[in-house]
């Protein structure tokens, strides 16, 4: 019965125009990392004191390009068939709905952990080429992205059972909550999926840290796998309440 | 037929007693949101037969339907689908199949995967003869293997029954299963219905329109503004329809006049006068229009005009409520 359901959601989510949005936005980086090693080859140095790495690694595509494919791919993964009403033909089976809410969250989740690994790699291996001793660091950062692919996935599949605006909200959660307030209140990395993922990353290899706010590895993975959970107990909880919104 | 110790057995070679087909049933059952009350203290039984949900549009069918099978959650009330209850118990979805309203079906997959899913999810030992038998009997063969984002309206309603009727349910619910079907279509859908009844099924549908109603089901549950305001066999509720006070608007040269010989007349209970219009009520029509131009006659009125002003089903529904 999963294999069904995967490979029918699957088809679904990667239909032809979303997979090519995710794939232009994923492109980004790569380009970045192209452009790093032109410029580099000429002789000029590109993002400052920083290494470009760290730049294009946690200011891009953790920060930006992660979170955006998790949220379009995760909301899609029930927010489609909420929206054109075949969430019924889901709905009217024996099958337990933490299977149904665990076969979404395979297919959003690998969906957003192998683009966001590929651009990652793609980038590491274009702007890291030749460079001694990275492959640690590029170990940790795909490690910390596929944790925080897999826990923002539950987050937004959950946000997508809670509210038909999940895309909003999402959004704002990402922009608002982790990006902007997270400067003005340190406590926010607590309840940061970025944080989670950079905590990961520096355990897993990346080593160092990103800035003086940032989350211990270990916090990092505690709570990441707190709020993984959580998620998706509350996805499990709210499918099994789901009511079809009635158009009378 | 191997049983249970000897000891404990009741006695043996007695046969069990076939099981029932499980139907479903509502007790005073409510829905509303917020303010609006989408469905008001509905109670029935549904058993084997083609039972049909007859109301206007707006008047709840659908949540009805969607109560019925589990899909939104009565908020007071209860339904139970075979003895237990409808609502957060998925298992219950082996026994129903249910055909929403709405078109969507998942339109990249053929026919063929559509019904297949379906058989997957309901976890069918075998899946291609179950695909293969539902197909058929929609008559969808042909279009199979196309996909369901290419069909016409009504064949995508036999699929969706197709889904629904794959893992052979004894309980079917479909909502408004006639939209979109030419009369040749319909005729193939009602001849399935009573297919299924004569199976031993428990079916339901729901319609806006009483011919369809009419041709299948043998109990009709009328629908209005929430709450069940008739319920019986479909001749029974054609008679209470068709007797029912009508109104209906005259003008003639001398209205007064002809008010006063039309009172008189027994098929007639109720004469107004208005502005330059006479509204006669009458529960019979035939005889309203054989008496009226004979007494117009005799009374040496002109009659202009006579026009029935509520034929419309509301009226007739909203009559139904008001009893």
């Amino acid at each position: 019965m999963i294999v069904e359901m995967l490979r029918v959601t699957a088809r679904q989510l990667l239909g032809r125009r979303r997979t090519l949005i995710m794939l232009l936005l994923a492109l980004i980086p790569i380009a970045l990392a192209v452009l790093f090693r032109l410029s580099d080859a000429a002789g000029g140095s590109f993002g400052g004191d920083r290494p470009f790495y760290r730049a294009v690694f946690d200011t891009f595509i953790v920060t930006l390009l992660l979170p955006l494919i998790a949220l379009l791919f995760g909301t899609a993964a029930f927010g489609a068939e909420v929206e054109d009403g075949t969430i019924v033909y889901l709905l009217a089976k024996p099958i337990p709905r933490w299977k149904s809410v665990l076969a979404k969250l395979l297919v959003a989740g690998a969906a957003t952990i192998v683009l966001a690994g590929a651009a990652t790699l793609i980038t590491a291996l274009i702007a890291l080429a030749g460079v001694e001793g990275t492959s640690g660091i590029v170990t940790g950062y795909l490690v910390g992205i596929a944790a925080g692919g897999a826990i923002y996935t539950c987050v937004f599949v959950a946000l997508s059972l809670i509210t038909g605006r999940a895309l909003i909200a999402g959004l704002v959660f990402v922009v608002l909550w982790e990006g902007v307030l997270a400067n003005f209140l340190p406590g926010i990395r607590f309840l940061s999926i970025r944080q989670y993922a950079l905590g990961i990353a520096d355990a897993a290899g990346v080593g160092g840290r990103v800035t003086a706010d940032t989350l211990e590895p270990g916090q990092a993975i505690v709570l990441g796998a707190i709020v993984a959970v959580a998620a998706t107990l509350i996805a499990i909880r709210r499918l099994g309440r789901f009511e079809i919104p009635q158009e009378d | 037929m191997s049983g249970p110790s000897a000891a404990t057995s009741p006695a043996v070679g007695v046969p069990a007693a076939p099981a029932p087909t499980p139907g479903i049933e509502l007790r005073s059952v409510s829905r509303w949101y917020g303010n609006v009350v989408a469905v008001n203290d509905i109670s029935f039984t549904l058993g084997p037969g083609v039972t049909g949900l007859l109301g206007p549009n707006g008047a709840g069918k659908s949540t009805l339907l969607h109560l019925m099978s589990g899909f939104l959650r009565p908020s007071a009330g209860e339904v139970q689908i075979a003895g237990g209850p409808a609502w957060r118990r998925p298992e219950c979805h082996r026994l129903v199949g249910f055909v929403p309203e709405r078109e969507a079906v998942y339109s990249f997959l053929t026919g063929t995967e559509f019904v297949r899913f379906n058989a997957r999810l309901q976890g069918l030992p075998d899946v291609d003869a179950a695909v293969a038998r539902a197909i058929e009997m929609v008559g969808l063969e042909d279009a199979r293997d196309r996909p369901v984002g290419t069909y016409s309206k009504g064949m995508r309603q036999r699929i969706k029954v197709a889904g629904a009727l794959v893992h052979d349910p004894p309980i079917l619910l479909l909502d408004e299963p006639f939209n979109g079907m030419d009369p040749r279509q319909r005729l193939g859908m009602m001849a399935l219905l009573d297919r299924m009844a004569d199976e031993g099924r428990v079916v339901l549908f729901s319609s806006h329109i009483l011919e369809e109603v009419e041709h299948v089901a043998r109990r009709v549950l009328v629908i209005v503004a929430g709450r069940l305001a008739a319920s019986g066999d479909y001749r029974a509720i054609r008679k209470l329809m068709t007797d029912r006070p009508h109104a209906f608007t005259v003008r003639s040269s001398d209205d007064r006049r002809l008010a006063t010989a039309l009172i008189g007349h027994p098929a007639i209970f109720a004469v107004e006068l208005g502005d330059g219009l006479l509204t006669v009520r009458s529960s019979d029509f035939a005889a309203l229009s054989r008496a009226i131009s004979g007494l117009a006659r005799s009374a040496g009125v002109t009659l202009f005009e006579l026009i029935p002003t509520d034929e419309s089903l509301d009226s007739v529904f909203s009559y139904l409520v008001q009893r």
